[in-house]
């Protein structure tokens, strides 16, 4: 089974979550993705490139990036339906070493907010600050890129 | 390429590259853990155990998390041994400890992928602090299968 890694910035990812929405979230996202990682078949699950996955135990969603994709960067996102839906995970998978490396932990921008906070919410902007620091770390870990 | 730890759990290792894992050489207890061919970090659930172990608030603090995951994930759902072990607080890591079996065995246990002796299921009960009874459907199969228990209703 492959193993899943956090990268450098989930922790301050995580740090950030406490203080804007709680301790709780920053806990609950810990336990999810423990959970997740634990999972034979949500694990696998991951691997696929399929469009968009529904998985259950622990309940979750994952799909492609496409405009990352589409560049080669085969990364993806993870939210997780029943217990921190606000959140998004973002992940990359290294098919050369079979290994996951979380990203990125963020705060998907409300669906009723025009007008948003980019430094707390994210909505996979391409010259956000998230996606260019996922992007850079992807890149210096040498994670395979692919075609 | 440089295997930077997590620096609150860097200290007590040293780390040898090998061509796609590094191994923990130092602590003979945890002697053959994989680490990340990228970062040479551990994976994620290993470097959270080893964190509660070490610090008791904060084990504290994800049981109960733990606790409210079992509501959230699982209501509505039948007992099955993830959602009794998430509901006494505890991750795979440490229930197969405390059973006394692997966390990749009790992995697939958990997702119904193979069967197990009558032994392993009282050990899980034990440390899920639950009666067989309450483990109902493993012991249903259990009365048709005496040597082997199919999980994979569980």
């Amino acid at each position: 089974m492959p193993d899943l890694y956090d990268g450098d910035h989930v922790l301050a990812d995580l740090a950030l979550i406490r203080r804007e929405w709680g301790a709780d979230d920053e806990r609950k996202i810990n336990a999810f993705l423990d959970e997740l990682s634990d999972s034979d078949d949500a694990m696998w699950a991951l691997t696929q490139r399929k469009q968009q996955r529904n998985f259950d135990r622990p309940f979750f969603n994952s799909c492609a990036i496409e405009w990352m994709l589409d560049q080669g960067f085969n990364m993806y996102r993870i939210r997780s339906t029943a217990v921190v839906p606000s959140y998004r995970m973002l992940y990359a998978y290294d098919h050369t070493v079979d290994e996951f490396h979380v990203l990125a932990v963020v705060r998907k921008k409300p669906h009723t907010a025009p007008d948003y906070d980019r430094r707390i919410h994210y909505d996979y902007e391409p010259d956000h600050h998230i996606s260019i620091r996922v992007l850079a770390e992807y890149d210096s870990l040498r994670i395979a890129r692919v075609g | 390429m440089t295997a930077s730890a997590s620096p609150a759990l860097a200290s007590p290792f040293s780390i040898t590259a090998t061509p796609a894992t590094f191994l923990v050489q130092a602590h003979p207890g945890r002697a053959n853990e994989r680490r990340s061919a990228r970062s040479g970090k551990l994976p994620r659930a290993t470097y959270n155990a080893q964190r509660e172990e070490a610090d008791p608030n904060y084990a504290a603090r994800m049981a109960e998390t733990r606790r409210e995951l079992s509501r959230e994930m699982y209501e509505g759902k039948a007992n099955c041994v993830a959602r009794l072990r998430l509901a006494a607080g505890l991750s795979q890591h440490q229930l197969s400890a405390l059973a006394g079996i692997t966390q990749p065995h009790l992995a697939k246990i958990e997702s119904g992928k193979l069967s197990i002796q009558l032994s392993t299921a009282v050990s899980l009960a034990d440390a899920l602090g639950v009666s067989l009874d309450e483990l109902r459907p493993l012991t249903r199969l259990q009365e048709r299968t005496p040597q082997n228990v199919s999980v994979g209703s569980l």
